[in-house]
Parts: C-alpha cells; structure tokens; sequence
C-alpha cells in the first residue's frame, strides 16, 4: 500500500485572503493510493471560500478488481461562504477501499473529506452509472478494463454524443433526416476504434446513438445491422 | 416485404400463416421500455400473436387493420398492419461498445 498527499491553497482579493488545502487517500488491501486536497479563499469582503478536494485511490494486485469511492463536502465559514469538497475512491483487486479528505479555508474555510469502498465489478458498474462519466475523463483512463466498463456504463449515446468522432459516412434517410456512421479510434477496441450511427427518430426528431458492429461502412447497413438486416434488406414503408 | 418501423420496433411482412388454434386477442404489447414504461402496442378486431419453436415472434391481424401505437413514435394509433399478413416482429439490438472491445483471450 502507498499513501501520499498534498494540498495547497490561495488567496484572492483585497482583502484578508488565505487558505490551504489538505488530503489525504488511503487504497486498502493490495492497492495503493493517493490523493490530494486544496483550498482557497476569497476576498475580504465577505465573500470567502475555501474548499477542500481529496482523492484516494487504491490499485490492487490480486484477482479482479475492486474499487471504493465516496464523496465528501463541507461548509466554509468566515466572511463569506465557505464550500469545500473532497472525494475519494480507492481500487482494489477483490476489494478495494479508498478514502480521502481535504479542506481548505481561508476566510473561510471548507472542508471536506471523502471515503468509499467496494468490491467487484458489479459494485464498480453501479457506482459508474451514478458517477457522471464525462467521455474525455474516461478516454483518459489508462486501465483497459476500467475504461471499457466506464464506457459501457455511459451508454452508446452519451459516449458518442459527448465527442467530436471522425465520420465515417454520412447520408440522407427516407425522411430527410442526417445520418452518420461515427469512429472513435480506440486500440483496445477489436477494430481498433468503436462504431455507432448517429440517427434521427423521424417522429420526435431527436438525435441518438446506436453502437454498431465495426466492420460495416455506411449508414444503411450500420441502421440495418441493428434489426439483424443486410443493408438491401432493410426498407421501411413507414417508419415512426 | 413490407416493413413498418416504430421506434426501435421493426415489422416485416413473411409468407407464414397464422397457425391454426390461435388464439385472438384485442391487443398485444410488442415492447415496452425499460426506462419510459412507454409501450409499442397493437391492436384490433383479433390480434394473433405468437412465436415459432426457435422463439421467432410473430403478429398478425384479422377482420380489420391492426392498430400501432406508442406514447412518443404514435400518440393516435394509426391502422398501419393490413389484414391477413403475418410480421416478424424484430426488435433493434444495437452492437454495445464492450461488445466491440479486443475479445481477452484467457
């Protein structure tokens, strides 16, 4: 198990402004972890804040993974407000436990201190679900399997809809709507890049994202794959 | 064949027959929505349904046109199935992104 941490913090304003920030993370069982916290201040006019951030982070080494998380604020108080946040999680194979703190305060001052713990993808799937993965976050994740996880908890539509992916094809469907065929290059992927068709339900117009097998080109075998169709196959008389 | 697409709902014409002793019924649920609740419903005099020994679903209409409905695709049910065709009925499957992830071979 590793442990480090560090804070900082500033100050702004014309006033007294001060402030530090501290964490800490803890990854239990085979991991390791870290984190890191911070504070800052406002200015002297009442309207300081301070907030504390920690991560932890803990990275096993046995079978499977496990993860912790947890999320953590806290009240700053001084002139002004005070508003702090931490959060930590913790990886673990098996199980994993991670807890993190931080504060920060100035005039005023925030704390926040965050701990979690899980084990098991099922955890890890649901505690992604809930997370608000943004799509560049999770493109950022060096571990392979976590990375597919996070992107299958995002959904097709959420993950496509959030980057800007490299149009394969682009056409007109019967109802004069866009269609695109979008890659995203990923080297974990079998094709070496993940595939969806951009569409737009004819009725509600709205623009979605279907995941699409990574061997076909255009759109009108990218929307017939998704009925189990061959591209000439597919052919709708009315479509709601 | 004759396609009628709802939503992520696909009908396609077949030459099949409505098998003998089926049984009709005012209205059967083609889907319904995980998250919504919201339902690809169809309707009529005497709505068949029913699937063959691999598990292939299949609907059909008689005595009148079958009625498609659904809260966002068909708010007003429109008489879009004619009677006396059977459809498969086909459900869209999109191919998940951990489903186009490198196969780990153990």
């Amino acid at each position: 198990m590793g442990l480090n941490a560090y804070g900082y913090g500033d100050g702004v304003g014309d006033g007294v402004g001060s402030g530090y920030g501290v964490g800490d993370g803890y990854g239990y069982g085979d991991g390791v972890g870290y984190a890191y916290g911070y504070g800052h201040v406002g200015d002297g006019h009442g309207s300081g804040y301070g907030d504390g951030y920690a991560y932890g982070y803990g990275y096993g080494v046995g079978y499977g993974y496990g993860y912790g998380s947890g999320y953590g604020y806290g009240d700053g108080h001084g002139y002004g407000d005070g508003v702090g946040y931490a959060y930590g999680v913790g990886y673990g194979h098996g199980a994993g436990y991670g807890v993190g703190h931080g504060y920060g305060y100035g005039d005023g001052h925030g704390y926040g201190d965050g701990h979690g713990y899980g084990d098991g993808e099922e955890v890890r799937r649901d505690y992604f679900k809930a997370a608000g993965l943004d799509a560049r976050w999770v493109l950022a994740e060096k571990n392979t399997e976590l990375r597919r996880e996070m992107i299958e908890a995002m959904g097709t539509d959420r993950f496509f809809g959030q980057l800007r992916a490299h149009v394969k094809h682009a056409d007109i469907d019967g109802y004069g709507n866009p269609r695109k065929l979008l890659r995203i290059p990923m080297a974990d992927a079998e094709a070496g890049w993940l595939q969806a068709v951009q569409v737009v339900c004819p009725t509600t117009g709205r623009v979605y994202h279907l995941g699409v097998p990574p061997n076909v080109n255009t759109c009108q075998a990218a929307v017939a794959s998704t009925f189990g169709l061959k591209p000439v196959e597919y052919q709708p008389e009315r479509e709601s | 064949m004759k396609q009628i697409r709802q939503g992520d709902i696909l009908l396609i014409a077949v030459s099949t027959a409505i098998p003998e002793g089926a049984m009709p019924k005012p209205e059967v649920v083609l889907a319904e929505g995980e998250l919504t609740g919201h339902v690809h419903r169809l309707a009529g005099v005497a709505v068949y349904d029913w699937s063959d020994p691999d598990g292939q679903r299949y609907v059909a209409v008689r005595e009148g046109g079958g009625l498609l409905s659904h809260e966002d695709h068909d708010p007003v049910a429109v008489a879009v199935l004619e009677p006396g065709i059977v459809y498969r009925v086909v459900p869209q499957q999109e191919c998940g992104l951990g489903e186009q992830w490198r196969k780990v071979v153990d």
